[in-house]
């Protein structure tokens, strides 16, 4: 090899980096994204089972509870006669199909950390 | 191997270089499946809450005493309530209770599909179909007493002492199944 002679071994090895490179990074940017929109939806899903939980004791006991919602994100509760819901930024967790009507609650809406009572 | 000079590129190298594509690829692999085992963890423990909180629900509203014509209205055959007794896991088995609970009574959501047996009877709208194989499942069991009879402090007593024969509730199974 020359002085100064550039080797087709060496444009070929950069030329490979380069190609692997980017599809390394369209693939980390898609899982990046799965596992931050999985993150959010955990948390959202987290509080929604949380407050489910409170509500069905309430319903199978028929105690009164003062219950305070987590604050681990920020978030909004709402519940009616037939669904609960939690919704966190973009994300919205919803249980349908519920009957709720035997059971009292202090606030319908209400956010992540906020308390209310449940009773029947 | 002998190199000339200005070579770079090698048998080695090439070799090295697929070494280190396939143990990224291994990397990502395993961190791709560590994500869908916490996705599957998330929903065996939400339908286990959702199997659970049924259960309770079923055992807690026909309780021992109720009136079965006014489910919802205070019990006028229940001899420990005056004392300050709440007698729970209990089933008032008489015809016709049964019926007036479905699945959203039983808190149990649209997307979840169910099966709710007491006595080879099933409740309405968890009464028809079994899961697909692929199917996350969970199934829980509840023993407990039920009974459609006037209930005598010392008949609970002796059932939950086992001092002599019990022959005022019937021991039974209730077995929740829910899948999505």
């Amino acid at each position: 090899m020359k002085k100064g002679q550039l080797s087709a071994d060496l444009l070929l090895v950069i030329l490979t980096a380069i190609i692997f490179l980017i599809v390394l990074q369209n693939y980390m940017e898609g899982f990046n994204a799965t596992v931050q929109g999985s993150a959010s939806t955990n948390d959202a899903e987290t509080v929604l089972i949380d407050v489910y939980s409170a509500i069905g004791a309430v319903k199978a006991y028929g105690s009164t509870i003062y219950y305070t919602a987590p604050k681990n994100i920020e978030c909004t509760i709402t519940i009616d006669n037939t669904s609960i819901s939690v919704t966190s930024g973009e994300e919205t967790k919803k249980f349908d199909g519920l009957n709720l009507s035997d059971v009292s609650i202090t606030k319908n809406n209400f956010l992540c950390g906020d308390s209310i009572t449940i009773s029947k | 191997m002998k190199k000339e000079k200005g070579q770079i590129f090698s048998i080695d190298f090439l070799i090295a270089m697929v070494l280190a594509v396939l143990a990224i690829g291994l990397l990502l692999n395993a961190y791709e499946l560590s994500v869908y085992e916490i996705k599957e963890a998330k929903t065996r423990n939400e339908l286990t809450v959702i199997a659970m909180n049924a259960g309770n629900i079923f055992i807690g509203t026909n309780q021992c005493g109720l009136d079965p014509s006014n489910p919802s209205g205070p019990p006028p055959k229940d001899p420990f309530k005056d004392q300050g007794y709440e007698i729970n896991g209990c089933f008032d088995s008489t015809p016709g209770v049964f019926d007036l609970l479905n699945k959203s009574k039983l808190m149990i959501p649209d997307v979840i599909s169910c099966s709710v047996e007491y006595s080879g009877k099933k409740v309405n709208g968890c009464d028809v179909g079994n899961p697909a194989p692929s199917a996350n499942v969970v199934v829980i069991e509840r023993v407990f007493l039920a009974t459609q009879n006037k209930i005598a402090k010392a008949d609970y007593e002796n059932c939950i002492d086992s001092v002599s024969t019990c022959s005022t509730y019937s021991n039974n199974t209730l077995t929740v199944k829910v899948w999505k």
